[in-house]
């Protein structure tokens, strides 16, 4: 039987991220389990935006500027190219109404620190020409960058392997082994890991480890559907977010009441170009369990969309499309211990902010492992904000 | 120029000439043959270079399916040469790495293509060679509505090339040349007002809510058809050896696309890689096309081919080298030789018996892969058949794959040869358009069809073989 220190169950950016910062931190025997390959799911299924603007202003946003600081030297740190840049990004309004979201917007990561300028259209087009008329405002924000999301995933795991953690792909955990409310061990389909410390970053999948030991999760996987188009040389130069994007963000019953069919499908957009040079945009916000599948009538509706703000998007060729599921959770991710499980740990459901949070997620999830202290920054997000929901003991969670 | 003029088999009736000009030089050519051959006429045979080392590319498969010769045609980056037909007063470029694309003046904004209602149809046929031909036929006679779909310019598939006899029996058109064949299907197709066809059109996508994206002439279109017949046939494979990538490596469909359909000479001097049916039968059409071939070299101990097909070679005085394989191609901007060398059992190259070979082509005819993209994005279940060329879907007698309403119809199906192909054809139109109710006289033609189909199969070989491993042959009884 094998044991370990830590086990991290997800082989996501999350967990990469968590196994490599606890390594480098000196933790002692760390094993990643994966049931798949590493980033396999939501990790290669999104766009690579790292973006501080679109974040609500409080602990998230906190994190998530700490979060870009992390990138900063990350490549050279990991010894793997990720394609970090602070490209800067725009919010982009196409009406009155959403120009006063921006403002409002504009006005409250100000006041929380972050640099945030209001472009009229004429000024964001002289800065990104790709921009069609109808773009009315941008708020600009030039410490929003972006990075490639697979190659972040995949060196955070090479670097963490190379510091001695364990990575075991396809290799499924069955089941969580607990006695008096503690963690004592992992079951997996390659036999029994003993361990202490377990965490969970299954992002999507996370309720299934947390029903192994009688929680229930409120994390549901939320749909959204990306296109890719053919390389071409570089003409966007920032990451561009359409307002919509913010306020289904913030609001998501706009869905039901808006008069515009495309709303209602829950349409939004980003788009951004790869280092490769392919146009990367999405995207739809969609409750359809854990079906992958996309849809002609909702590319459609996406592309329709997105060459509203940038209609050179018309001529290109889409060479690929494809839905990942994010994993939503009302209020941000839950983030560290669990009352009454002793040594269960949580680290899931960013919804889309898994690739922007995955460094600041790594730095203090594994700063409290290693001290068993509770930060300020982790206490906004821990479990025990939703309504107290008692552990049902050895029903799912097996006793050893 | 290097144009056919004198052809034992084939008369090039050609368009009118036009003008079009390559990166500022001002060429010639025929109106709607393609824009790679009327280059390939003038010698220009570097088309593409590759995106991140730079690579001189050429034609290599012919028919749209690799990228090896993507170019920039009247300021659009990565079309395919090789299906994009040649107008008056094109302007074609070589692209140098990515291209940048050209945004729109503002009053030209929101004329996105994208999202037009639906097409309906009965049954949708994706490719239009021998097998989707003749499934659409056969399902329009049925009396089924059809839409038949082709990337290229003319419907015909790889029979346009065939200048060969084929064999097989009257129904099969014994006797008769690919590319006459051809002629009969398309005068058939387009007699029957059930057929409506698409050139010029590439299916990009099936979705799970049944609609399937093609890209016709640079507009999407969405169709929604009841039932969908894949019929988008094989590709040629290459090998892997230094320089597989020069200007001059062919696919041997690209050489008899050259040679047999635009009339365009496509080498001097040939190595024929490769000694099954297909690389005897072109080395000979390239001797009938005056260009040389300086052997023909095939890994395998023996030959793959008919010795019929051989015999006419040897005593051309065309060497047939067994055992034996290409270690590299020689050259810089295009082929310029060839390394060759004898392999032993185990297929390893001998020591000490490398050999250079002159020639400014190597053709690869080692075998083709079924194109089963669209079964894969369809979620059919698939299975890799050595003997059929690849991935394969699992399939039941009547053509059908374990995604409802999901036909394969020739080689996208296992690769066989252009008999079978217009059999499953007519087999898969036959099925479809019955499960759709049109049923008259279905038993009858099921029965035949199926009884020619194992009469082109030869028992204990290799098709039978594996088709047994694909699942296909087990009988399905219809029931209605």
């Amino acid at each position: 039987m094998q044991t370990a220190d830590v086990v991290v169950i997800g082989g996501g950016i999350i967990g990469c991220s968590i196994a490599y910062h606890l390594k480098k931190k000196g933790a002692g025997r760390v094993v990643l389990v994966e049931r798949r390959g590493i980033g396999e799911e939501t990790s290669s299924a999104c766009d690579g935006g790292v973006n501080l603007q679109t974040k609500a202003p409080g602990p998230a946003l906190r994190l998530a500027k700490r979060s870009l600081q992390l990138y900063e030297g990350l490549a050279e740190e990991l010894d793997y190219e990720i394609h970090f840049e602070r490209c800067g990004g725009m919010v982009m309004a196409d009406s009155p109404e959403l120009i006063g979201l921006l403002e409002q917007s504009a006005a409250e990561q100000a006041a929380a620190g972050v640099e945030v300028t209001i472009l009229n259209g004429q000024e964001a087009r002289r800065l990104e020409p790709a921009l069609s008329q109808q773009v009315a405002a941008v708020t600009y924000c030039p410490g929003d960058g972006r990075v490639n999301p697979i190659r972040t995933t995949i060196g955070y795991a090479r670097a963490a392997g190379r510091l001695g953690a364990e990575i075991l792909t396809n290799t499924a955990v069955t089941g969580i082994r607990t006695k008096h409310n503690e963690v004592i061990g992992v079951e997996t389909s390659r036999g029994m890991i003993q361990t202490g410390t377990v965490i969970n970053a299954c992002g999507v999948y996370a309720p299934e480890i947390g029903r192994m030991v009688g929680l229930d999760l409120p994390i549901r996987p939320r749909k959204g559907n990306i296109i890719v188009t053919e390389q071409v040389a570089p003409c966007l130069a920032h990451n561009l977010i359409c307002a919509r994007y913010i306020a289904l963000k913030h609001n998501p019953d706009l869905v039901r009441t808006s008069q515009d069919p495309s709303m209602r499908l829950g349409v939004n957009l980003f788009l951004e170009q790869t280092h490769e040079g392919n146009l990367i945009f999405g995207s739809n916000r969609e409750w359809a369990g854990f079906d992958k599948s996309t849809s002609y009538e909702i590319l459609c509706a996406i592309c329709r969309y997105a060459v509203r703000f940038a209609p050179f998007l018309a001529q290109m060729r889409v060479i690929r499309s494809f839905a990942g599921l994010r994993p939503y959770c009302e209020g941000g991710p839950i983030l560290g211990p669990v009352d009454g499980i002793q040594g269960f740990v949580m680290a899931a459901g960013h919804e889309g902010d898994g690739i922007a949070m995955a460094p600041i997620t790594g730095e203090i999830l594994s700063d409290f492992v290693m001290s068993g202290t509770v930060s300020e920054e982790i206490r906004p997000f821990l479990f025990s904000r939703f309504a107290p929901r008692q552990p049902q003991g050895s029903s799912d969670g097996r006793e050893g | 120029m290097d144009r056919t003029t004198n052809h034992p088999v084939l008369d090039f009736s050609k368009g009118r000439e036009v003008s079009f000009t390559f990166e500022g030089r001002r060429l010639t050519g025929y109106e709607g043959e393609s824009v790679a051959a009327a280059l390939h006429a003038a010698g220009i045979r570097a088309l593409h270079e590759s995106t991140k080392k730079h690579r001189p590319r050429g034609l290599f498969c012919a028919i749209g399916n690799c990228s090896s010769c993507l170019m920039k045609v009247n300021g659009v980056p990565n079309v395919r040469v090789c299906i994009e037909p040649l107008r008056e007063g094109m302007t074609v470029e070589r692209q140098t790495g990515r291209e940048k694309p050209n945004f729109p003046a503002p009053e030209a904004e929101g004329a996105a293509g994208a999202g037009r209602r639906p097409i309906e149809t009965e049954i949708l046929v994706v490719g239009a060679g021998p097998a989707g031909i003749c499934a659409a036929i056969e399902a329009a006679k049925a009396g089924a509505q059809v839409l038949l779909l082709e990337r290229s310019e003319r419907i015909g598939g790889q029979l346009l090339k065939q200048t060969h006899k084929f064999f097989g029996s009257k129904e099969q058109y014994a006797g008769m040349r690919g590319v006459e064949i051809a002629r009969i299907l398309e005068r058939e197709a387009s007699s029957l007002e059930g057929i409506e066809t698409w050139t010029g059109s590439s299916v990009a996508g099936i979705y799970p809510d049944g609609i399937v994206l093609a890209d016709r002439r640079g507009t999407a279109e969405g169709i929604r058809p009841r039932a969908v017949i894949v019929a988008t046939g094989a590709a040629e494979r290459n090998l892997v050896f230094p320089n597989n990538d020069l200007p001059g490596v062919y696919g041997a469909g690209a050489v008899q696309t050259l040679m047999n359909m635009e009339g365009v000479v496509p080498a001097r001097r040939v190595l024929m890689v490769g000694a099954g049916n297909i690389g005897l039968i072109v080395s000979y059409q390239l001797l009938q096309a005056g260009v040389e071939v300086a052997a023909v070299i095939e890994a395998a101990p023996q030959i793959g081919g008919y010795e019929v097909h051989a015999n006419k070679l040897r005593r051309a005085g065309v060497p047939i080298l067994t055992s034996h394989t290409i270690r590299r191609a020689l050259g810089s901007e295009r082929v310029e030789g060839a390394v060759i060398c004898q392999v032993d059992e185990r297929f390893q190259p001998i020591p000490g018996t490398e050999q250079t070979v002159r020639c400014d082509a190597v053709c690869m005819a080692v075998g083709l892969s079924p194109l089963p993209e669209l079964f894969f994005q369809a979620g059919c279940e698939m299975k890799f058949v050595t003997e059929l060329g690849g991935y394969v879907p699992v399939i039941d007698s009547r053509r059908r794959t374990s995604v409802a309403q999901v036909y394969a119809a020739g080689d996208s199906g296992g690769v066989e040869e252009a008999s079978s192909a217009m059999l499953t054809g007519k087999l898969a139109g036959l099925c479809a358009a019955a499960d759709l109710g049109y049923a008259d006289g279905y038993q009858e033609k099921f029965a035949d069809y199926t009884a020619q189909l194992e009469s082109l199969r030869p028992v204990g070989g290799k098709i039978r073989n594996g088709l047994a491993k694909a699942g296909e042959g087990e009988p399905v009884p219809y029931e209605r």
